[in-house]
C-alpha cells in the first residue's frame, strides 16, 4: 500500500512542478516559402503546331506565338529563380541570427 | 526546554535549507532567464524575417505579372502588325511591280547611254549607273517573290524536317 501512496505523492509532485514550469521553444520555427498558388501553377506552353498544308505565312505566325511564350516561360523561370533565392537568403539569415541567439546562451 | 532548543534548531535548519537551496539554484534561475529572453528574442527576429520574406515575395510576384503582361502586349502588337502586312501584300506587290517596271525602262536608258558613249569617262559613268539600276531591280524583284512566298504552301520536303520536331 505505502508504494501505491509513495507513487500518488510523486506523481501530484510532478504535475505540480509542470504547472509553474515555463514553456520554452525548444525548436525555431521555419521560415515559410510561400508563393502564390496561382504562379507556382504556370506552365509552359508547348510549340504551337505546324499542319501539313501551312503557308510560309503561317510558319511565321506560328513562330511569333512560340516566341511569346518562349519568353513567357523564361520569365517564369526567372520569376522562380528569383523567388527561390530570395526564401533561401531569409531562411539564411534567419538561421544566423538563431545561432547568434544559441552562442548568447550558451555563453 | 529541550523540545523548544529542538524547534529553534528545526526552524534555524529550515531557514538555512531555504537559503542555501535558493543560492544553489540561482544559476538555473538565470540559465532559464536567459533562456526565455532568448526564446523572445528568437520569435521576435522569426515574425520579421517572415515579414520582410512577404514583402519580397510580394514585390517579385507583382513585378512578375507586370512583366508578363507586358510579353503578352508586345506579343499582340506583333501578332497585328504581322497580320496588317499580310493583309496589305497585294497593294505592296502590286506598287513594287510598277516601280520594277519604272527601273527597267530606266536600264534600258542606261544601256543606250552606253553605246551612245562619246568618251571613256561617259561610257564609264553609264555603265556604273546600269549597274547600280540593275541591283536595284534585283532587290525589288526579291522583296516582291518574297512578299509573294507568304500564301506559297511550305513545300513537303521542308516541311517534314520542321514538322519532325514539333508536335
Amino acid at each position: 500500500m505505502k508504494p501505491l501512496f509513495l507513487r500518488a505523492g510523486l506523481a501530484g509532485l510532478a504535475l505540480l512542478a509542470g504547472g509553474c514550469t515555463t514553456v520554452l521553444p525548444v525548436i525555431p520555427k521555419l521560415v515559410p516559402c510561400e508563393i502564390a498558388a496561382a504562379q507556382l501553377q504556370e506552365t509552359c506552353a508547348a510549340p504551337g503546331t505546324i499542319g501539313p498544308d501551312v503557308t510560309y505565312s503561317d510558319v511565321i505566325g506560328v513562330a511569333i506565338t512560340d516566341r511569346k511564350n518562349l519568353r513567357l516561360c523564361a520569365e517564369k523561370n526567372r520569376f522562380l529563380v528569383e523567388s527561390i533565392n530570395a526564401c533561401n537568403a531569409a531562411i539564411a539569415e534567419h538561421n544566423k541570427k538563431l545561432d547568434a541567439i544559441n552562442s548568447q546562451i550558451a555563453k | 526546554m529541550g523540545k523548544v532548543v529542538l524547534i529553534i534548531a528545526m526552524l534555524a535548519a529550515g531557514i538555512a535549507g531555504y537559503f542555501i537551496g535558493g543560492w544553489s539554484g540561482r544559476s538555473a534561475k538565470e540559465a532559464l532567464a536567459k533562456a526565455e529572453t532568448a526564446a523572445k528574442e528568437s520569435e521576435a527576429q522569426y515574425q520579421k524575417t517572415r515579414q520582410d520574406l512577404e514583402q519580397k515575395l510580394a514585390t517579385i510576384g507583382t513585378q512578375h505579372e507586370a512583366e508578363k503582361q507586358k510579353i503578352i502586349d508586345e506579343a499582340n502588337k506583333q501578332q497585328a502588325d504581322f497580320k496588317t502586312a499580310v493583309d496589305t501584300r497585294e497593294a505592296r506587290i502590286s506598287a513594287m511591280q510598277k516601280e520594277r517596271l519604272g527601273i527597267r525602262s530606266q536600264i534600258t536608258a542606261a544601256e543606250q547611254r552606253v553605246r551612245d558613249a562619246k568618251t571613256d569617262s561617259e561610257r564609264q559613268a553609264a555603265e556604273a549607273d546600269r549597274q547600280r539600276l540593275i541591283n536595284q531591280e534585283l532587290a525589288v524583284r526579291t522583296t516582291v517573290q518574297g512578299e509573294q512566298c507568304a500564301i506559297v504552301k511550305v513545300a513537303p520536303s521542308l516541311l517534314v524536317v520542321l514538322r519532325g520536331v514539333a508536335p
